[in-house]
């Protein structure tokens, strides 16, 4: 069994290089969703058990900061962490952005080992080891 | 806010494209008239005492190939042939991530918009070049071009 792994992003190509990332970081994947938006987000957080979700900031519809605040109101979501992959490498703005709910932040360009490290962190090692 | 240098252009975009595409910049010498079709994409942003915009242009044969080095697939995989421009908008998003903070601090929020493709015209874009605080002509491997500029 592995992590069931949620990527938010409009860009198709930004999803596809995540879930290629995901896939080179050597953690132990059970299922990768996709979703354009934070709405499409949601719809898969309703059906799916999703254990984290890596998310864009500027998306059409629903941004990821509007997902993390819709999160945070659902009893059975606000557990999920979020983690923002972002092109804003602003301090100031990954702080601001701590303060809101997100459990990391990943700059792109990213390396495989990024999303490795975050998800140990977060989620800590499937096989018992911190 | 520092300046922005010719180097700093150069050293961040060749970073960009090995980091993310594993594609290999060198500077060129000298900039030529652009040769043939292109595809240009502009991105502005907003700091707090300035705003600007930066470009990327390259050749469509080059962005699918850009694409295909992204998602490691091979470039005549049909599922890579739409999105070269897509490829090109994002590296200059990641372009422009690294040189805001560069220019204007990390401890600012800037604002970065959406990168937007315009339609390649060789006599409008030689003519919009000449406005460019900085613009760099760059080879990769194959020898494909592709230019970065930056306006403020």
């Amino acid at each position: 069994m592995g992590y069931r792994i949620l990527v938010v992003d409009d860009s198709e190509i930004i999803r596809g290089v995540v879930r290629k990332s995901i896939k080179m970081s050597g953690l132990q994947v059970d299922v990768i969703f996709e979703a354009g938006n934070g709405v499409e987000a949601l719809g898969t957080l309703e059906n799916e058990w999703i254990d984290i979700v890596f998310a864009d900031l500027n998306m059409p519809e629903m941004s990821g900061m509007e997902l993390v605040q819709k999160m945070s109101e659902d009893n059975l979501l606000d557990s999920i962490p979020v983690v923002v992959v972002s092109s804003e490498h602003s301090q100031a703005r990954i702080n601001e952005l701590m303060k809101q709910g997100i459990k990391a932040y990943i700059k792109k360009p990213f390396r495989p080992e990024n999303f490795r490290d975050v998800v140990l962190e977060v989620l800590g090692d499937l096989n018992g080891e911190e | 806010m520092s300046d922005i240098s010719e180097e700093v252009l150069s050293e961040v975009t060749i970073q960009v494209f090995e980091e993310a595409a594993f594609v290999f910049l060198e500077k060129a010498e000298t900039i030529d008239p652009w040769e043939g079709e292109m595809i240009e994409v502009v991105l502005d942003f907003q700091g707090p005492d300035k705003e600007g915009s930066l470009v990327l242009c390259a050749s469509n044969e080059f962005a699918i190939e850009l694409a295909a080095n992204m998602l490691g697939m091979d470039n005549d995989d049909e599922r890579v042939l739409d999105k070269g421009r897509a490829a090109i908008g994002e590296i200059l998003n990641m372009i422009c991530g690294i040189l805001v903070e560069r220019f204007f601090g990390s401890d600012v929020i800037c604002k970065l918009g959406l990168p937007v493709t315009k339609e390649g015209d060789v006599e409008t874009y030689a003519e919009r070049m000449k406005s460019a605080q900085t613009h760099i002509s760059f080879r990769e491997e194959m020898g494909a071009r592709i230019d970065a500029a930056m306006y403020l």
